[in-house]
């Protein structure tokens, strides 16, 4: 054999490899038949908060939101993880009222824990929900130095609470955050905080499409002296409050 | 001095700690008898979601593939989840660790996703 045949061979060889198993794998994957949705690109998914009805001894969100998201408390303040918590805010003048305030991730349009993560692992996804894969997070916390809402906690430890099984848990070593119950959202349902808000008979929250004029949301933020927590910074947050 | 019968009994016993993984494998009874093949208990009989013999090779992938999507595009294809495999396999125990210990395969999936040990009734 001259040299000329032999690397003919050889490169039809290694490209039939390549190739061969490449279109395999992928005509699997494009044979999967059955029900499927999508997150689509023409939702913008927001929250908005009116704290005139928001109770400030009512923690129905905080703890419709551990349950479903099989969030845990130890009870050591350093490794607790919280999605949403209630904040006690005071303004500095005398006799200033005392608020309330449920603080969660704002899913900003322009995240900087998204810009800083070095491999990916947060992300924005079509539907403008900022998400953790943890399956490629790798736990190096810049994310949680890069957001100015300190909205995402560290796994330190698993919890052994499997309250919601359809759910997954996490392991110790990544970062999680609210998610605005995107498993849910894929249903078509509400976040578990704001049903269970709803359900306190509060419904000082609301979810819905930010990119849809008709929707709720978008009517009470049109129509009301809406706020956001420190839209200065330019990242547009997505969570919008009402008498702050 | 002649050197060769020694060194012929040396590489002879080399050839045989170096083949003894084979050998082992090879021979049937007592103490060279093969680790039995698992045996697959099927809850629900019935069709898969693909070929039985693609899914022995490729599930892997498969579920990687539908993880990815899942989380980065929304995508939730019914067939593809892990939910879906114990609507069938109801027990890992009797299905993915029996294959995966017999060959050594230790995935995390279960570390977070649920999915029992025994089935649950």
């Amino acid at each position: 054999m001259d040299r000329r045949a032999f690397i003919k061979i050889g490169g039809a060889l290694t490209i039939g490899t390549v190739l061969g198993q490449g279109f395999q794998f992928y005509q699997a994957v494009a044979d999967s038949k059955g029900e499927k949705t999508s997150a689509l690109a023409k939702n913008k998914w927001g929250m908005l908060i009116d704290l005139n009805k928001c109770d400030a001894g009512c923690t129905a969100c905080v703890d419709a939101c551990r349950k479903e998201n099989n969030v845990p408390l130890f009870g050591d303040k350093e490794r607790d993880i919280h999605w949403i918590r209630k904040a006690s805010v005071k303004q500095k003048f005398p006799n200033a009222r005392e608020q309330s305030v449920p603080l969660l991730c704002n899913h900003c349009e322009n995240p900087a824990c998204v810009q800083v993560c070095p491999t990916m692992a947060s992300f924005v996804r079509k539907d403008g929900i900022v998400l953790v894969d943890k399956h490629r997070c790798i736990g190096c916390r810049y994310c949680m130095i890069a957001c100015p809402y300190k909205a995402r906690s560290f796994v330190f430890k698993e919890t052994h609470d499997w309250t919601n099984k359809d759910v997954p848990k996490r392991m110790h070593g990544v970062v999680e955050k609210c998610d605005l119950c995107v498993h849910r959202i894929d249903k078509g349902q509400k976040p578990a905080c704001v049903e269970a808000c709803a359900n306190a008979n509060n419904g000082a929250m609301v979810f819905g499409d930010l990119n849809d004029p008709e929707s709720g949301i978008s009517k009470l933020i049109a129509n009301n002296a809406v706020q956001q927590i420190r839209a200065d910074l330019g990242l547009k947050p997505k969570v919008y409050y009402i008498g702050m | 001095m002649n050197k060769k019968p020694l060194a012929i009994i040396v590489m002879a016993i080399a050839l045989i700690v170096l083949l003894s993984p084979f050998i082992y494998n090879a021979f049937g009874t007592g103490l060279f008898s093969k680790v039995p093949r698992p045996e697959i208990k099927i809850e629900k009989e019935g069709k898969c979601v693909r070929d039985t013999e693609y899914m022995r090779r490729n599930h892997m992938n498969i579920l990687l593939h539908s993880r990815d999507e899942a989380v980065r595009e929304g995508v939730r294809a019914k067939d593809d989840s892990l939910n879906n495999c114990r609507s069938c396999h109801p027990s890992r125990g009797d299905f993915c660790i029996k294959c995966h210990s017999y060959i050594g395969a230790k995935p995390e999936c279960f570390e977070c996703h649920y999915y029992p040990k025994k089935a649950e009734r």
